[in-house]
């Protein structure tokens, strides 16, 4: 499927000047009141002359207050035009350094080479950063390369990578969390400068990489074209995209570098910009970074206003609190037009000519292969152990109940996996980028910080609550465009983003609790019990029961919605069925181990690979594969490093990361 | 209904841990340990279980483990060990202590394979309390609460601690051993004229550093040995705030001590060195900024009397750099 977005209703061209002025003199206003909190305007010149009448606050105003001015019309040009240039080269309106991987991959690179390679940091963060964002790209684009880079693939490809870069960054992080506290701090991007020496480091490379973007100016204008007409005027098409991606990356990975991670500037610049008038790409070279500028000395201006307020909100956090509602909004208001293609049936196929049975079959036997080496098989202080020679109270005390919430859990994300890919005909599509886990992790983490204890019950309720409440603004956001899966896909990203900013924020406070927050997201079993495994279970059943119950509809919604409309389905109905069916088990998954599990991806893949098409056996295979994965993770990550523990989800995502990376490579 | 459960399973566990001393005694009391820990009473729990000293004792908190050494009883298994022996050297571990895992989930499995007589945990892993004592009884070590005085919570829990080993003698003469220890180290700061510091852990970047503050213990320690906190602004939970470096010249007669953290600080150093604002900063451009050793500022008493000896000793050097 594409996605494609009409050209924006630009605003009326008196507006278009009016408001940019009128945000431009309240920001300098703002910013006048800020200055005049560190110096009083009377010594201003006297300062910059060199003759401050007091050195400290002189110094502050000069030193402190100027740079970080400078520095967030630096960055927010420089994000701005990365995101116009990605979203040019990709024909995708909602491309951004952050959506795209780029942010995470410098992340894990940065965090890697803190533990490893302090050296490398010292000297030049920049290049670590270009070189794990330059990877994280690489890989996203190797992904989307297959679908022509579609935009719902290219933003789904990119919430992978992010996971996946995000997930090794979290495993680091809960080995060394005293080492990597300065990360957490600059992975909710600050723009508290010390000094003109980060300035001075920034403008030339903005300054070369802009003109890189000048040089492009015609053949990238041409990307608008289909790629066989831009062809055909004398564009290689490849060559241009591929050095634009570059040129975006570069710009990116510099300010990630700088300023640590700042999120959606990138992506509402270049809209806003179109929305202002600019209507060609020359004009919108010249309007996105200016819009990014003002974006992010307004963001800027507010954190440091409510800072003295006593709310200290790091900056790119604050980007993201605001910038996720209106990525919503604009999802509302853009009437996002899904050219209808049916599904494509785009998967691998792993082995052909199985019969389902046997299938089924060899995914029940991997299944109990699985629960029995997580029961029996562990470590202990003398090495390994079965536990035919060790006491049962270990098993049934400590293995089962981790076992169950596993399979359990596994199961019902895969099963959720598989009813999504079917519904959206998107084989990227997986319950955690619908945006309830994300839901239900933002409830846990209000808990978080609440109360100063973590209790089960409180959690179990919170993350209740939150998933509810997130599946609800899903259900309210997709009405009116009865349930397009395009655009649930894309209100679950703008969810998540939000929930990693605000764990960002949670994170870089050095609060002890906030290691058992990084635990809980990375999908841990450690706090299940036998008390939670039950209404887990009749959840499986019920959802497996019900969304079997009508797979005639998951049969027919296969096709294209005029085709189902034909064969007497109600189209929206029966999506909303599947969504609740959807969400419901999503929302028990969380609950039982947390939001990051790799298993509603890959269990559905696994089952198509090997030949289960027809919705019912694909379903009881998704079950069942899901179990076996999420099972073997948890029991890999009680026994890998022990006595350290790696929470399952993690474990998933290590080894079917690059699984599933391949997978995709080899998708026709 | 919680309760209920765990109690169930409690009893289940019993007659495969078989413990040197009496069965139904160690039932009822970690029925009742279950029972305060479900309404709430976890605060108070350690001064009323103490029938008989316990000798193994694992500190899923690390604050209870280097209270419980200094009082000669050395925890049988404590999380994070290496990150523990660098950040808590002293008094220090034997190598015979068992490494658990992650603070955040120390490994239930090895836990209960050790056969603890008492397990202690840190205040916000309360919600875990009743999985810990299907183990063995269990308690919470609560440093940080709404009341915010670490200080008076530290000199508790050594106490408590202290009593649950039947060391309550000791921990005694530790108290007012450390008494001592720091009155000495006021008179002996009292000659000095530099009296108020900024103790910080400064950030990679250079730009921004934690300042420790009300709330936490550091501070009590600095005015215990004579010295006065010049950051008097707010904090957090744990008592400390992420400030801008400027802000560490609102008080212009103060010096800086920072922490040396290894690597981190080194490239916050590299940064620093070349900032104009941080060589004119008064503390800086008078030589009253030095690098500390690190110490642990969510520690017990062990620690915090490292953090005065380690402050008294800077402040030292500054009064001697600055003559």
């Amino acid at each position: 499927m594409t996605l494609r977005a009409r050209p924006l209703a630009s605003v009326a061209p008196a507006t278009r000047w009016t408001v940019p002025a009128v945000m431009g003199v309240i920001l300098l206003l703002s910013t006048l009141h800020t200055l005049a909190t560190v110096a009083p305007p009377s010594t201003w010149m006297p300062i910059l002359a060199g003759r401050a009448p007091h050195v400290v606050d002189g110094l502050v105003f000069s030193q402190v207050a100027l740079p970080r001015l400078v520095m967030s019309w630096l960055i927010g040009a420089a994000i701005g035009l990365a995101g116009l240039i990605f979203q040019q080269a990709l024909c995708n309106p909602l491309a951004d350094p952050a959506i795209i991987g780029v942010s995470s991959g410098a992340y894990l690179a940065l965090a890697a080479a803190t533990l490893y390679a302090p050296g490398l940091l010292a000297w030049g963060p920049e290049a670590v950063a270009l070189a794990g964002g330059t990877g994280a790209c690489a890989l996203v684009m190797a992904v989307a390369s297959r679908s022509r880079f579609s935009a719902i693939t290219v933003i789904l490809a990119g919430l992978i990578v992010s996971l996946f870069c995000g997930a090794a960054g979290a495993a680091l992080a809960l080995m060394n969390h005293e080492s990597l506290s300065g990360l957490f701090i600059w992975q909710s991007g600050s723009l508290v400068q010390n000094g003109w020496q980060n300035v001075r480091r920034l403008i030339p490379q903005v300054i070369v990489l802009s003109s890189c973007a000048l040089l492009l100016l015609r053949p990238l204008a041409m990307l608008m074209l289909d790629d066989a007409r831009a062809a055909s005027l004398g564009v290689r098409v490849p060559a241009v995209r591929l050095a634009a991606m570059m040129l975006g990356v570069g710009l990116s990975a510099v300010s990630v570098a700088a300023v640590g991670v700042i999120g959606f500037i990138g992506l509402m610049a270049p809209n806003l910009g179109r929305m202002l008038g600019a209507r060609t790409f020359g004009q919108n070279l010249l309007a996105a970074p200016v819009v990014g500028g003002l974006l992010l000395w307004a963001a800027d201006q507010a954190v440091q206003i409510i800072g003295q307020a006593g709310w200290h909100v790091p900056t790119g956090s604050a980007c993201a609190l605001v910038g996720a509602p209106l990525l919503l909004w604009l999802l509302l208001r853009r009437r996002i037009a899904v050219t209808g293609r049916p599904a494509e049936d785009d998967h691998v196929v792993l082995q052909r000519g199985l019969a389902p049975r046997h299938v089924l079959l060899l995914f029940a036997l991997a299944c109990a292969a699985s629960v029995v080496a997580g029961l029996c098989l562990g470590r202990t202080t003398h090495g390994w152990a079965w536990a035919g020679n060790t006491d049962w109270a270990v098993v049934r005390d400590w293995r089962l109940p981790r076992v169950l919430a596993a399979g359990i859990a596994g199961a019902l994300l895969s099963m959720a996996g598989a009813l999504l890919q079917r519904l959206t005909g998107n084989a990227l599509a997986s319950p955690e980028v619908l945006g309830i886990s994300a839901g239900a992790s933002l409830g846990v983490m209000a808990t978080l910080l609440v109360t100063a204890t973590l209790n089960p019950t409180g959690m179990l309720a919170a993350s209740g609550l939150g998933a509810l409440v997130s599946l609800g603004a899903v259900l309210a956001l997709n009405w009116r465009s009865g349930f397009a899966p395009e655009r649930l896909l894309l209100a679950g990203v703008a969810l998540s983003t939000l929930f990693s900013a605000c764990a960002a924020w949670l994170l870089s406070s050095g609060d002890p609790r906030a290691v058992m927050l990084l635990t809980w997201m990375s999908g841990s079993t450690y706090g299940a019990t036998m008390s939670g495994a039950w209404p887990g279970a009749t959840l499986l059943a019920a959802g497996f029961v019900v969304a079997l119950l009508a797979r005639r509809w998951l049969d027919i919604l296969s096709l294209a919605a005029p085709s189902a409309r034909s064969l007497g389905v109600c189209v929206p109905l029966a999506r909303l069925y599947f969504l609740v069916v959807i969400a419901a088990a999503t929302a028990g998954a969380t609950i039982l181990v947390g939001p990051l599990t790799f298993v509603g991806l890959l269990g559905p893949h696994l089952v198509r690979g090997l030949g289960l098409r027809r919705p019912g056996p694909q379903l009881a295979g998704a079950v069942l594969s899901g179990a076996a994965l999420m099972v073997l993770a948890d029991w890999v990550g009680r026994v890998a490093i022990f006595p350290w523990q790696v929470p399952a989800g993690l474990v998933a995502m290590m080894m079917g990361g690059p699984f599933f990376l391949w997978l995709l490579w080899r998708m026709k | 209904m919680h309760a209920g459960r765990d109690g169930v399973s409690c009893v289940a566990a019993r007659d495969t841990t078989p413990r040197g001393y009496e069965a139904a005694c160690v039932l009822t009391r970690r029925r009742f340990c279950l029972l305060a820990a479900a309404q709430g009473f976890v605060a108070c729990m350690p001064r009323r279980v103490s029938a008989e000293p316990a000798e193994r004792v694992a500190c899923i908190d690390w604050a209870a483990a280097e209270s419980l050494a200094w009082l000669g009883v050395m925890p049988v298994a404590v999380p994070d060990l290496a990150t523990y022996r660098r950040w808590l050297p002293e008094p220090a571990l034997p190598e015979t202590t068992v490494n658990l895992g992650t603070r955040s989930e120390p490994n239930l499995e090895l836990l209960a394979e050790i056969r603890p007589d008492r397990i202690i945990v840190s205040s916000w892993q309360a919600g875990m309390l009743p999985r810990f004592a299907r183990i063995a009884p269990a308690e919470s070590a609560v440093v940080f609460d709404a009341r915010r005085r670490p200080y008076a919570r530290i000199r508790e829990l050594l106490l408590d601690v202290g009593r649950l080993v039947g060391r309550e003698d000791v921990a005694r003469r530790r108290l007012s051993e450390s008494d001592e220890t720091l009155d000495a180290l006021r008179r002996m700061l009292s000659v000095r004229a530099c009296r108020s510091v900024y103790v910080v852990v400064l950030n990679d970047d250079g730009a921004q550093a934690f300042v420790y503050g009300k709330g936490s213990w550091v501070e009590t320690m600095m005015g215990r040995i004579g010295l006065r906190n010049a950051w008097v602004g707010p904090t957090s939970f744990y008592g400390n705030s992420l400030v801008g470096i400027a802000e560490l010249a609102a008080d212009p007669d103060a010096a800086i001590l920072y922490l040396d953290q290894g690597a981190r600080t080194r490239r916050a150093e590299t940064r620093l060195r070349a900032s104009t604002l941080w060589r004119r900063l008064p503390a800086v451009a008078n030589g009253r900024a030095l690098s500390i050793p690190a110490f642990y500022a969510l520690g017990g008493l062990p620690s915090a009397l490292r953090c005065a000896r380690i402050l008294a000793r800077a402040m030292g050097d500054v009064a001697k750099g600055g003559a």
